[in-house]
């Protein structure tokens, strides 16, 4: 076992059950598709990593899918709220033994390896790391041990996610590194800017 | 190469516009990253900057020693550039700084003008360009290598100001210290606030008793009883 993990939370692939802000207005076919493309995205740039990787599925472990098997530890997602998931995969995480925790999404079409080494780099220094996403919330938080309160008392998929994280940080005393801003892809209005990155990605290949 | 590192505290009004000023004047693209190090400002100051690109870090402590310190443990680049918030660095600062640093100098500062045309400020400001300690100013910006930084043991976290100047004596034992000829801009706001020539003798009063001994508390309570803004 490493010391170092990255708890990945998934959505499992059910038509009309992922990305639904976007299916609101685009349809679930087309939700459907783009979040797979997320997907495939966030296994390139996570199935590198030397840390351990743990994907939390919403509701069942798939043993058959992109995950591969031998690349990824697998579990499932516990609890009622976000906040309440979030805070069960870290005490897990710690109780196993593992020093360095990050927690992802799958939204991020622009999160890099980079940036997942960074942040368990600025650990080293900080108690706490962020990835603030432009919508007001973060696409990534890591930690070196529990801190409950950062999942208490947050209005959870609203634009006040990264500052009220922040403000309690600085309440706590807990010192934090804010990686680059990007941007998660949740609404029709990201779906130009997808479209163009996945394009210019494909041609990269 | 050069990592910018700014102590904030509730700067949420400016600091992208500095931001982007820093970013506007370093023609070379010299500059690694642009580190915020925030005081755990109660305002979006860490939000903006972020937002702006820079590199956002709060470390446990308040106060500028402690946020410059801080701020300077997570540069990667080789020489680090301290500046106020309320600053901006002149055209060009980055070759300026790179072209000391390859002149073998390890350590440097700019002069100082203000965004106001006071006959009295830029008289001040005139003073700035020589390197003695008595009329240096904190606003004058600071570069050092980390290597020196690291080896003086970074700014006093006991000092609750004048901490810009003290760390000019140990880092100058270490290595040539340049007086560059280019002038940062500090905003005179504070100045004007509190009236020019009284402010001017606020600082110069408490320089005095500062070199005279007096305790950074007194200074800091006398500091704050004097003048009517208490970020400086």
């Amino acid at each position: 076992m490493k010391k170092e993990a990255l708890l990945i939370f998934a959505k499992n692939l059910k038509y009309g059950h992922v990305k639904t802000r976007l299916a609101a207005t685009v349809g679930n076919k087309k939700a459907l598709s783009v979040y797979k493309q997320l997907l495939y995205h966030t296994v390139s740039i996570t199935q590198e990593l030397k840390a351990d990787k743990i994907v939390f599925y919403s509701d069942s472990i798939n043993e058959n899918d992109v995950w591969k098997n031998n690349v990824y530890k697998k579990q499932i997602q516990d609890g009622d709220t976000l906040g309440m998931k979030m805070e069960n995969a870290f005490k897990s995480s710690f109780t196993a033994g593992y020093e360095k925790i990050l927690i992802i999404g799958t939204d991020c079409f622009e999160l890099k390896t980079d940036n997942i080494m960074n942040a368990f780099n600025s650990l080293n220094e900080c108690d706490i790391v962020i990835g603030p996403a432009k919508d007001g919330g973060y696409y990534l938080l890591g930690m070196k041990k529990e801190h409950p309160f950062l999942f208490k008392n947050i209005k959870w998929s609203t634009n006040s996610v990264l500052k009220d994280t922040i403000d309690i940080c600085n309440q706590n005393q807990l010192s934090f590194f804010l990686l680059p801003e990007l941007s998660d892809i949740d609404e029709e209005k990201d779906l130009n800017r997808f479209e163009t990155q996945l394009m210019l990605k494909q041609k990269n290949l | 190469m050069i990592s910018i590192i700014i102590p904030t505290y509730n700067e949420e009004e400016n600091i992208a516009d500095t931001i982007e000023e820093i970013k506007r004047r370093d023609n070379e693209n010299l500059i690694s990253e642009i580190i915020i190090s925030d005081g755990q400002s109660t305002d979006n100051t860490a939000t903006v900057a972020s937002n702006s690109g820079a590199t956002v870090v709060t470390g446990g402590k308040k106060g500028r020693s402690a946020q410059m310190n801080f701020g300077a443990s997570t540069a990667k680049g080789e020489i680090l550039y301290f500046l106020h918030a309320d600053s901006i660095p002149p055209e060009n600062f980055t070759t300026y700084i790179l072209n000391a640093f390859k002149g073998k100098y390890l350590s440097g500062c700019f002069r100082l003008s203000f965004d106001h045309p006071h006959w009295f400020l830029k008289a001040n400001c005139w003073f700035t360009r020589f390197d003695v300690n008595a009329v240096r100013f904190g606003d004058q910006s600071l570069f050092v290598t980390k290597e020196v930084f690291k080896n003086c043991g970074g700014f006093d976290e006991n000092l609750l100001m004048m901490e810009d100047q003290e760390i000019i004596h140990r880092i100058k034992k270490r290595g040539k210290f340049k007086m560059m000829n280019a002038a940062v801009t500090t905003s005179a706001r504070k100045y004007l606030d509190n009236g020019i020539y009284r402010m001017q003798f606020i600082f110069f009063w408490i320089w005095i008793l500062y070199y005279l001994g007096y305790s950074q508390p007194y200074l800091l309570k006398l500091h704050k009883k004097l003048i009517r803004k208490t970020k400086l």
